[in-house]
């Protein structure tokens, strides 16, 4: 795997963007888990990835949603309006602001270690996830043959297996180690795997996993929120090479459905030539 | 299909607008109608009878065990009595 430069971007000051960015996370996690507080409203979709079989969980999970309905066979209209919208309104914004796992992926990233880019093949498991785990799988087999068979996304998704199915398991339902089914193992497994990748390689998560994601980023190409290269102030210095996280060649793939509106490559262009707004 | 791309790449593009408001207004007319008219089949654990409840309600009740409870009753989103046998999700 090729090794990503992070250094002299990460030690400059943030910027407006970059700023905005950690601290709108860090609310809307707060606003993303305030059932405790009494406020729920799990009849809307949450616009990022949250977990509604989490206890805390303002939302209803977006992905849940839609594999339930694929695996009941019926079309949450609802449901796919309101992604819809949002992801035309955002594109994948939300998953730069709105996306407390991305904050956890985030923070674990910041720690010591040699870093890694994903190679680009995996940008397209998500959309493989998306698909077959969430749509064609959970509709052909139904739920109880698709969770048996473990090719149901909730049943291996990281963020449920963080929020909600570990704190339930430890606090509620946990006799012995020997009550632990396969399927157990296999979530922790893929749970642990996911927080020792994330130390290691910049939005693995979002970049491999995230069905959600890639719905946003199917709808990027047309959301009301845009990145965007200027030509006319671009010099094509090349001082993009190896600073975005997801990897992607900037002066050609900023906005692009792969990219995750970090705002890294705003922060790093000296001439302005990457630029950002909301508009038609 | 490049035409199509290169059409798409630029947002000023007539193509590019008429795309975002269709999607828009479908989006819209999507949250709208599922509001309205979404009805989801689910079953009574206990005797098995079969009733409806609308799309906020089942984004709201369903969780991933295929329960549902509504109103004090216990009903099974998924299917009817054969499955309700075996839910080993425990959230």
């Amino acid at each position: 795997m090729k090794e990503l430069n992070v250094g002299p971007a990460r030690d400059a000051a943030p910027p407006f963007f970059n700023r905005l960015r950690f601290y709108f996370s860090l609310i809307s996690t707060f606003f993303l888990n305030l059932a405790t507080l009494g406020v729920k409203a799990r009849y809307l979709c949450s616009p990022g990835f949250t977990c509604h079989g989490c206890s805390l969980s303002t939302f209803a999970c977006p992905v849940g949603v839609l594999s339930f309905s694929s695996a009941l066979r019926s079309l949450p209209v609802f449901a796919l309006g309101t992604i819809s919208f949002i992801g035309i309104i955002s594109g994948r914004l939300v998953c730069a602001f709105v996306f407390p796992f991305g904050l956890l992926q985030e923070l674990l990233y910041r720690l010591p270690g040699r870093k890694k880019l994903l190679p680009r093949i995996f940008n397209y498991f998500k959309y493989a996830a998306l698909l077959v785990l969430v749509f064609i799988l959970p509709f052909i087999l139904g739920y109880e043959t698709a969770v048996r068979l473990n090719v149901y996304f909730c049943k291996i998704c990281p963020v449920g297996n963080l929020t909600a199915f570990l704190p339930a398991y430890f606090f509620s339902f946990v006799n012995s180690l020997d009550s632990w089914s396969s399927s157990l193992y296999l979530r922790f497994s893929i749970l642990i795997l996911f927080l020792i990748l994330m130390v290691f390689i910049s939005c693995v998560f979002c970049r491999s996993v995230c069905p959600l994601g890639a719905i946003y980023g199917l709808l990027s190409r047309f959301s009301f929120y845009r990145i965007f290269v200027d030509p006319a102030s671009c010099i094509s210095c090349g001082l993009f090479s190896n600073v975005c996280p997801v990897g992607l060649h900037v002066e050609k793939e900023a906005g692009s459905a792969e990219c995750i509106a970090c705002g890294e490559c705003l922060r790093i262009c000296p001439h302005q030539a990457i630029q950002n707004k909301w508009g038609r | 299909m490049d035409n199509f791309k290169s059409q798409l790449s630029f947002s000023h593009q007539p193509v590019l607008k008429s795309w975002k408001a269709f999607l828009t207004f479908a989006s819209l007319a999507f949250i709208l109608a599922g509001f309205i008219f979404e009805k989801n089949r689910v079953y009574s654990v206990g005797d098995g009878s079969v009733t409806t409840i609308n799309g906020t309600d089942y984004i709201e009740l369903a969780t991933i065990d295929g329960l549902v409870l509504k109103a004090g009753k216990l009903y099974d989103a998924y299917s009817g009595e054969a499955s309700k046998e075996e839910k080993d999700c425990k959230t």
